[in-house]
């Protein structure tokens, strides 16, 4: 389990973190997630110990991280791919973290083998691929068996294989019963990993919820409909809780009916559809209009300068 | 949160062995393994090794060759140029030779982990923190003080026969050879510590090779060059002031070895509770 409370970290006039709380819960996938420059880091590097809060408090398993006899087996971190001497081998860098806490050549051995690292270990960490650095750094966390499990973008750099597996990795972890926290910039990511969700913007929570109420809160979904007679079918589906859209000459979007409503409208008009299709609001779009007045660098359309 | 739910797990090879808990002792060995796992350590080491065994080959060229071309009398020139019982002076200079790369070392030993991204692992791992910057002064400090010594005893027995051929011969169980020995010892070793001290300060390594370097080999030969107070200033730099711990008591008396290490002593302790006083605050 991991506690924030009233969290803010300041970087000289810059707020990264600003009076964030939350809390992360055992058994369960929980998704971090804001845009670029967000205070997702920040906040985890909180967490971990690794910077120091300007006010607010965190706690892993009821403690700060600090406090406990052996934070390798309450808290597992991944920051940054790997964070690893690049002149040392995988298999070094893993005795040396396991030593602090007296863990030895077996633990090591297993952890190389539950990431899938046995053949590379004796290579230099440097030869490696960003991938092999996000297994290395996620063997690390694992090297405690630890309770709670935090990582920064943990499927950054991985191939299709690498994030099936760590997907399902995390489930099985969460489903062990540990607490899974991890971070990420993209929203399709998190549908596939995480049970809930806490998203932030600007340092700011935005979202505390269910992946389902996330995406739900977000609204109703849209039909696309392909017809020569748009203008005729338009002015008929015309109503007061219904928004037509003329995305094209034969192409309407519908928000307010439903996929059979429209079809029955068209049919008792004598109306053509060619395509009639419902588009639930995606997780990206779900995402994009959470964070959309949090982003902190937005691209300025070129039409508007 | 019940307990029960989060400790259920399977903790197999875990609670096989001894129970995972941070103590001094398993952070020094993390420590350890990390020195022995990358090839600078090795590198500074055979350099080091390298650098004292060929000055002590240079003597032996000396001593060996010289005779016949142009010096009548190489048992007075040696005299001359390291004392009484030469094999302890040549010892005394593998101290010399030693602390500058032994100060790269002891920069090594902190500045590759902050620079890779290392330390924020290692500090997630160990978040107290002070245990892990006494830990890299504990290493830093044997590792220093090993190659030393290691260097000065190799020159001394590299020489010795040679030296105990014209009747200069020594032993290394001398009370003066003794003290060489440990005052350089002690010597390297504090300068490893200050040296890794001060690097933990700096975020690159070059960076705190420079302020390490500048401080203990480049200030010892530029600030006496300052007219009038140079000199009096370079006496309290912690590598001149230091080096008097390698010079035999019986020829320079105890008090400048005993002033010279106090000083390096207090440069020491102060780099030392800086680093821990900022290492422990610090973001990372």
């Amino acid at each position: 389990m991991i506690e924030v409370e009233h969290l803010t970290k300041r970087f000289g006039a810059t707020t990264a973190v600003d009076d964030l709380s939350f809390t992360v819960h055992p058994g369960t996938v929980t998704g971090f997630l804001g845009p670029n420059g967000a205070g997702k880091s920040t906040a985890m590097r909180v967490i971990a110990g690794l910077a120091r809060p300007t006010s607010g408090t965190t706690r892993v398993n009821g403690r700060p991280v600090a406090e406990h006899a052996a934070p390798l087996a309450e808290v597992g971190t991944l920051l940054a791919a790997g964070a690893a001497h690049p002149g040392r081998t995988a298999r070094s860098h893993l005795l040396a973290l396991a030593a602090t806490h007296g863990l030895g050549r077996a633990r090591v051995d297993e952890v190389l083998r539950l990431t899938g690292m046995e053949t590379v270990a004796d290579r230099r960490v440097g030869s490696y691929s960003m991938g092999m650095g996000q297994r290395l750094g996620l063997a690390a966390a694992l090297l405690g068996d630890p309770r709670t499990i935090m990582l920064d973008e943990p499927i950054n750099g991985l191939d299709p294989d690498g994030i099936v597996w760590v997907r399902r990795f995390l489930r099985s972890l969460a489903a062990e019963g540990r607490t899974v926290f991890l971070s990420s910039h993209l929203m399709s990511e998190m549908a596939q990993t995480a049970d809930h969700l806490i998203v932030i913007g600007r340092g700011r929570l935005i979202a505390d919820a269910p992946i389902e109420q996330v995406l739900a809160g977000v609204g109703a979904s849209r039909v696309a409909v392909k017809t020569p007679d748009a203008q005729r079918l338009a002015t008929a589906l015309a109503a007061p809780d219904v928004t037509v859209t003329a995305v094209a000459h034969d192409e309407l979007e519908v928000t307010g009916l439903d996929a059979a409503a429209i079809a029955a409208v068209a049919r008792d008009l004598g109306v053509l559809l060619h395509e009639l299709a419902t588009h639930t609001a995606s997780l990206e779009e779900a995402y994009l209009s959470l964070t959309d007045s949090a982003v902190e660098y937005t691209a300025v359309p070129a039409a508007a300068r | 949160m019940s307990a029960s739910t989060t400790t259920a797990h399977a903790v197999d090879s875990i609670t096989r062995g001894s129970v995972p808990r941070l103590t001094f002792a398993r952070i020094t060995r993390a420590e350890w393994i990390k020195t022995r796992s990358v090839r600078s350590s090795y590198w500074t080491a055979a350099a080091t090794l390298a650098f004292t065994v060929l000055f002590a080959a240079g003597v032996l060229l000396l001593v060996s060759v010289a005779p016949a071309a142009d010096v009548p009398d190489p048992a007075a020139v040696i005299v001359d140029s390291y004392g009484e019982a030469p094999g302890i002076g040549v010892a005394g200079f593998a101290f010399l030779f030693a602390y500058a790369l032994v100060a790269v070392f002891g920069v090594l030993v902190v500045s590759t982990e902050r620079s890779t991204g290392l330390l924020a692992t290692t500090l997630a791992a160990v978040p107290r923190r002070t245990p892990v910057l006494a830990a890299k002064l504990v290493v830093s400090a044997v590792v220093g003080m090993a190659i030393g010594l290691i260097g000065a005893v190799a020159s001394f027995l590299l020489v010795q026969p040679q030296l105990a051929a014209l009747g200069l011969g020594s032993s290394l169980l001398d009370p003066d050879a003794l003290q060489v020995l440990a005052g350089g010892t002690l010597f390297v070793g504090l300068i490893a510590v200050m040296s890794t001290a001060i690097a933990s300060l700096f975020r690159g390594t070059a960076a705190a090779l420079g302020a390490v370097l500048g401080l203990l080999v480049l200030a010892p030969t530029l600030i006496p060059i300052i007219p009038g107070i140079g000199g009096e200033i370079a006496g309290f730099l912690p590598s001149s002031a230091g080096m008097m711990l390698f010079q035999p008591a019986t020829q320079v008396g105890w008090q400048p070895i005993v002033t010279g290490g106090l000083v390096l002593l207090g440069w020491t302790i102060g780099a030392v509770v800086v680093a821990g006083a900022l290492f422990k605050r610090r973001d990372v």
